[in-house]
């Protein structure tokens, strides 16, 4: 594919093409994390070109997930004038999954992504997260798992961003001063061309690439056995999920949760004392808030489907439940058997949306 | 005497048909509130649990919100949960008919975070950390709380630990309602011994100069938007701050609503050109400048909003240090008495002449 490259360091070459983009006016706008003055790393729309040296798109940090932020930004009505979108895979995919139900238009959006090495927990403290910033960067090339990455980045392999404009790989490049920008589609090609740098041709598979999906799937089945979720049964979820405070954070950040108020804090759910007096009578004993166990499984049944396994819920958690690598566990069994990639294709329809009379019989039933 | 034989007692003669209280979770780690009626399961709360995963308030929120219980519960909380809960209650979340609230002498909570780590840890010096209150680690609201005895909290049933020797048990009666049940008991009621006093006033000594420190460390990290911008930084608007906090009652909080978060485009763009650029979430520090507006009147200190916070932003350190000069302006004191009205319910046109264009004080 086609390919430029510019002789800087990741973010500075991003900064670059941003530049000459606002310069040539194809863009109005660059959305991407950036550092503020007072230390934050934010997602930011910028429109003056001015403040490009503080985006900072590579930085492996998700505040938030970008595809819910985009969302935010497009759920009413596309953007008018065209804007320029950096962000990681699995956050693209979240958006594509917000396309479909109706959250968010991807008119005049250019987005630019790169093969991605995960980021590192939001759980690290500042001095924590500094040292492991080093250790990351030097270990982009081989892939390594390095610690305090989030738990679902390790097993990630969904790590291309194959539906990006303008792809940049980072995995199996050593930290040079030199950044690809491949034009992974005609409107990539339309924006970067013009731009005075070296031209070539670039593939995004490479061996180191095809490595690191082998240490990931490895990952992958490692952590899966490790849930031991076919053993679970009921006991084992209220081991799993006792702690959990209900503070519904899983929910808030979430991209692909997008319901402005979820059931679980609904009126609907608010209970008379008479039903509160029958639950008492019937088991001697309730917890309060109650559902808890069933608030999760509900959870779980409407986003399995659309799960891309960012992250965000199990990084938010204050008690550690590791609800994004069961969620992505179980959401893989459910696309798999739904034969369903989330973020995959614009024009594959949702499974939730789609009723077949005959997926009932092809189901697969588990029994003991 | 214990506490579950005195709530045994109490089941015993009929004074209640529940009780809600703390319970360890099955896999140990944490608590979680039951309502009970079963009595091998009472047998079994925990009343003085070292952590406070959920507060109290927002349980009773739950069971209540839609009208009073048919039959009479008693509930053990710890006071900064109860004190939430008459606030609540002044606010018409709760429904404190036929509630009974027993509280106790808390020395302060955990962080839960670090509790689930290592709960035998912390379970091994409670029981005398309960009577000495001599301990570390807690929750930093709690080293800063005043209220931690039966002073200022509108509670029925109240238990001294602080400075109680041996097996023994004092247990006041502090309502009408407190004196019915204790009556029923047939105890005969121990004075209250000077010993005690002494050591609740050293506690509240300490509590003070604590709470004088944090407060002289925060006042300039707090002061003007760019100190306020750096407080809260990390922040990465989860909202949970809000969701755990007992007196943010709202079921959709206006930052939550579609009038912010369905907005069109162009609203955000021209906002971004403004200044150049917008951060997305947006209105992160307008949230908690909104949310303590509202609520930090009630706000009664128990950390809740830092003990849940995703990224251990200082939160229930600011909200307290503002609630402290608040209700001092307002010589309001949250959870005192149902019958003193909030001061934003109870506005006139000709008051507070004294911080008007209020310039600091040097």
């Amino acid at each position: 594919m086609k390919t430029i490259k510019i002789q800087k360091s990741p973010d500075r070459a991003i900064q670059d093409v941003l530049r000459y983009l606002f310069e040539n006016d194809k863009i109005d706008g660059v959305f991407s994390l950036i550092k503020k003055g007072n230390g934050s790393h934010v997602y930011s729309l910028i429109t003056k070109k001015e403040l490009l040296s503080e985006i900072i798109p590579t930085f492996p940090l998700m505040p938030a997930n970008a595809g819910k932020m985009v969302s935010q930004l497009t759920v009413l009505e596309a953007v008018k004038k065209p804007i320029a979108v950096v962000l990681r895979p699995c956050e693209l995919r979240a958006l594509y999954e917000l396309v479909k139900v109706e959250q968010a238009k991807l008119d005049n959006l250019l987005f630019i992504s790169f093969t991605c090495s995960g980021v590192l927990s939001l759980k690290l403290k500042k001095d924590e997260l500094d040292q492991k910033i080093q250790a990351y960067w030097n270990n982009i090339g081989t892939g390594e798992l390095i610690k305090g990455l989030r738990e679902t980045c390790t097993m990630c392999t969904e790590f291309i961003p194959y539906n990006a404009d303008i792809i940049i790989p980072l995995i199996g490049q050593s930290l040079s001063q030199e950044t690809s920008f491949i034009m992974n589609t005609e409107k990539g090609e339309k924006y970067l061309s013009g731009m005075s740098s070296e031209q070539s041709e670039e593939n995004i598979e490479s061996d180191e690439i095809e490595a690191v999906r082998k240490k990931r799937t490895e990952q992958k089945k490692t952590v899966f056995s490790n849930l031991k979720l076919k053993d679970l049964g009921w006991d084992g979820m209220i081991n799993v999920f006792g702690r959990c405070i209900n503070c519904y954070a899983c929910t808030s950040v979430c991209p692909v949760c997008y319901c402005v108020l979820c059931y679980i804090r609904s009126e609907e759910k608010d209970k008379l004392p008479l039903s509160w007096q029958k639950r008492l009578n019937k088991n001697g004993s309730l917890r309060i808030p109650d559902d808890t166990i069933m608030y999760h499984l509900v959870r779980l049944l409407h986003v399995g489907v659309m799960c891309v396994g960012c992250g965000m819920c199990s990084d938010v958690c204050p008690t550690d439940i590791p609800i994004a690598s069961i969620f992505t566990t179980v959401g893989e069994h459910m696309q798999e058997t739904l034969e369903y990639k989330p973020g995959k294709d614009l024009e594959e329809p949702m499974p939730l949306a789609v009723v077949n009379p005959e997926d009932f019989e092809a189901a697969p039933i588990e029994t003991e | 005497m214990t506490v579950r034989k005195l709530i045994h007692a109490f089941m015993e003669k009929k004074c209640f048909q529940a009780v809600l209280a703390p319970v360890r979770i099955p896999s140990g780690e944490s608590f979680a509130y039951e309502l009970m009626n079963d009595r091998t399961k009472i047998e079994q709360c925990e009343p003085l649990p070292p952590i406070m995963p959920i507060p109290g308030a927002r349980v009773l929120r739950d069971l209540t919100r839609k009208g009073e219980p048919d039959f009479k519960i008693l509930c053990i909380m710890h006071p900064c949960e109860i004190r939430a809960a008459v606030e609540l209650a002044k606010l018409r979340q709760v429904n404190l008919n036929n509630i009974t609230f027993m509280s106790f002498d808390c020395p302060g909570v955990f962080p839960t975070k670090d509790y689930i780590l290592e709960p035998k840890k912390y379970d091994t010096s409670y029981d005398e950390i309960l009577k000495t209150f001599e301990g570390e680690n807690f929750r930093v609201s709690c080293t800063t709380c005043i209220h931690f005895s039966d002073d200022g909290i509108m509670t029925d049933i109240h238990i001294a630990n602080l400075g109680i020797n041996g097996d023994k048990l004092l247990v006041q009666a502090l309502s009408k309602k407190g004196e019915e049940c204790l009556g029923a008991l047939d105890l005969s009621l121990d004075q209250e011994t000077s010993n005690r006093q002494e050591k609740i006033n050293t506690v509240r000594k300490k509590r003070e100069a604590n709470r004088e420190k944090l407060f002289s460390e925060i006042r300039p990290q707090v002061k003007g938007m760019d100190n306020l911008d750096s407080y809260f930084a990390d922040c990465i608007n989860c909202h949970n701050c809000m969701r755990v906090c007992p007196i943010c009652y709202c079921r959709q909080c206006f930052f939550d609503s579609s009038d912010t978060k369905r907005v069109e485009t162009d609203n955000y763009v021209s906002r971004a050109r403004k200044k150049g650029g917008i951060a997305f979430p947006t209105d992160t520090l307008l949230f908690h400048l909104g949310r303590m507006s509202h609520m930090n009147l009630s706000c009664i200190g128990c950390g809740a909003c830092e003990d849940a916070c995703a990224r251990d932003v200082p939160v229930a350190q600011i909200f307290n240090f503002m609630a402290d000069q608040l209700q001092k302006m307002f010589e309001y004191l949250p959870g005192r008495n149902i019958e003193e009205k909030i001061p934003v319910l109870t506005y006139t046109e000709d008051e507070l002449h004294e911080y008007e264009d209020a310039k600091e004080k040097p």
